[in-house]
């Protein structure tokens, strides 16, 4: 009787039902689930606007930071944030996500803070350290530190003043009052 | 301790509800591990039939609209007392209750009354399936009766008394061999396992009589289902494997014939599939009846 035979190699060989570790290798250049490392993003938003599916989101409503978000659930894995990212904030090392009916695991979120300017005190976002050494290659020098500490309209105008004081000389403490 | 200590212990410790509970649900677990097993799947952990109990406990229970709210609630528990009652009547080892005459006979009543339950239960729920379900159910009670009846009785006759315990002390004989025949004949039936899950046969009538309960109503069927396993077993044993004396050897003796008795009943179920009723109903009268035909013309004749 065959169906005897069947049982009993059912009986003796390993069970057929899988758990989530018996999951195959993933072929080479396989892209797989993103990485996002909050030191190198400087919130630009470019992975956000290139998401076909909309796995990507920026929260702002703090005043204090910016926060990327990730849905694995919804993500397609096409790799286009991590072609379009400028600062290769974000990478994809290959990694499935992970096999679980928790959906918080497949969410990610990433707090990035913001920094007060250094003279109006205005919430700035600091270009991380990282790109300041690839922006002025060995030449990271104390005035390029302060002036990214400063933000965008406070740079402006101490960029102006030093133009102006290279053409007119430094203008004296009363002219500046005044103007 | 007085007699009523006796039959509360019996009652709620062992060999009732919680000794029982968690023999039937090991049993229940031997039976589904090994399903699995011989169906090439890794099967649940033995917690897995206690966690289902659980959780069908902690479920808001929903009644039907047409269904008789009393009727509902009351089948269930009444299918569980009848069988923690009979747990009590038979004389495993260690039941502080003593034997008495004519328990045999309450014990048969006993048995049947999750049955009737069961059958109850498919018409109150007003769902077609249930209903198909309790005449199945119903219809094999008067074929699956005839060889355990058959056997019971013959037992009783070999031994000359309808007392469980003076069954329990009888003398082997050819009686036995055929009566045990004729009771493991009628066990897969009244497990309602395979080829007799007539009654609840899933992907056919859904899951029979029982399909319009849920929570705990549920919970408390699937009980009467664990305990009712037990009591069959604890039957079997006390009616076909005689007594050694000492009580450990006694109680390892216990637990393993009835997981043996356990798997022959799965593995039984997993190389069979489901009969009709009227093949399952010809098959009871037919060779049932020869068994128990046999058993009692070997009881009279010893």
């Amino acid at each position: 009787m065959s169906i005897l035979g069947v049982l009993w190699r059912n009986l003796t060989a390993r069970a057929r039902t899988r758990t989530a570790a018996d999951i195959v290798p993933t072929p080479a250049g396989f892209r797989g689930m993103i990485e996002h490392d909050p030191s190198l993003c400087t919130g630009c938003t470019a992975c956000m606007q290139v998401c076909a599916p909309r796995a990507i989101s920026f929260d702002t409503t703090d005043a204090t930071s910016i926060t990327w978000k990730f849905f694995a659930g919804q993500c397609s894995y096409c790799g286009l944030c991590v072609q379009y990212c400028p600062t290769q904030a974000i990478t994809n090392p290959g990694k499935l996500p992970p096999v679980t009916g928790d959906q918080s695991l497949h969410r990610v979120a990433h707090k990035v803070d913001y920094r007060p300017c250094a003279d109006c005190g205005r919430p700035i976002l600091p270009l991380p350290e990282t790109l300041l050494h690839g922006l002025y290659p060995g030449a990271v020098t104390q005035s390029v530190r302060e002036q990214q500490a400063l933000c965008e309209s406070c740079r402006r105008k101490q960029t102006s003043k030093g133009i102006r004081d290279a053409f007119l000389g430094a203008a004296p403490e009363q002219e500046k009052a005044t103007t | 301790m007085n007699e009523l200590a006796r039959v509360a212990f019996a009652l709620s410790i062992w060999p009732g509800m919680l000794g029982a509970t968690a023999l039937g649900l090991l049993y229940l677990w031997v039976a589904r591990k090994l399903t699995a097993r011989l169906q090439g799947r890794r099967g649940p952990p033995f917690y897995q039939p206690l966690f289902d109990l659980v959780k069908l406990l902690g479920k808001r229970t929903v009644v039907p609209r047409d269904a008789n709210r009393g009727l509902f609630y009351a089948l269930p528990v009444v299918a569980v007392a009848a069988t923690a009652l009979g747990l009590v009547v038979v004389p495993v080892p260690g039941n502080p209750v003593p034997s008495f005459p004519g328990d045999v006979v309450l014990l048969l009543f006993l048995l049947e009354v999750p049955v009737f339950c069961d059958v109850l239960a498919g018409y109150v729920t007003q769902s077609i399936y249930g209903q198909v379900s309790a005449m199945r159910e119903g219809v094999l009670m008067l074929g699956y009766n005839v060889p355990f009846l058959g056997a019971v009785v013959a037992m009783a006759q070999h031994a000359g008394s309808f007392s469980l315990s003076e069954l329990h002390g009888a003398p082997w004989g050819a009686v036995c061999a055929f009566a045990a025949i004729a009771f493991l004949l009628a066990i897969p039936a009244r497990l309602k396992s395979n080829p007799f899950s007539i009654p609840n046969a899933e992907q056919e009538i859904v899951a029979g009589a029982h399909i319009e309960y849920n929570g705990a109503p549920l919970a408390l069927f699937e009980l009467s289902h664990a305990l009712e396993v037990v009591l069959l077993v604890n039957l079997f044993m006390v009616l076909f494997v005689p007594s050694v004396g000492d009580p450990a050897t006694d109680a390892l003796l216990y637990l393993a014939s009835s997981i043996a008795l356990v798997c022959a009943v799965t593995a039984i179920a997993a190389l069979t599939a489901r009969m009709t009723v009227v093949r399952a109903f010809r098959f009871y009268w037919v060779w049932g009846g020869i068994a128990a035909v046999a058993s009692m013309a070997a009881a009279v004749v010893s």
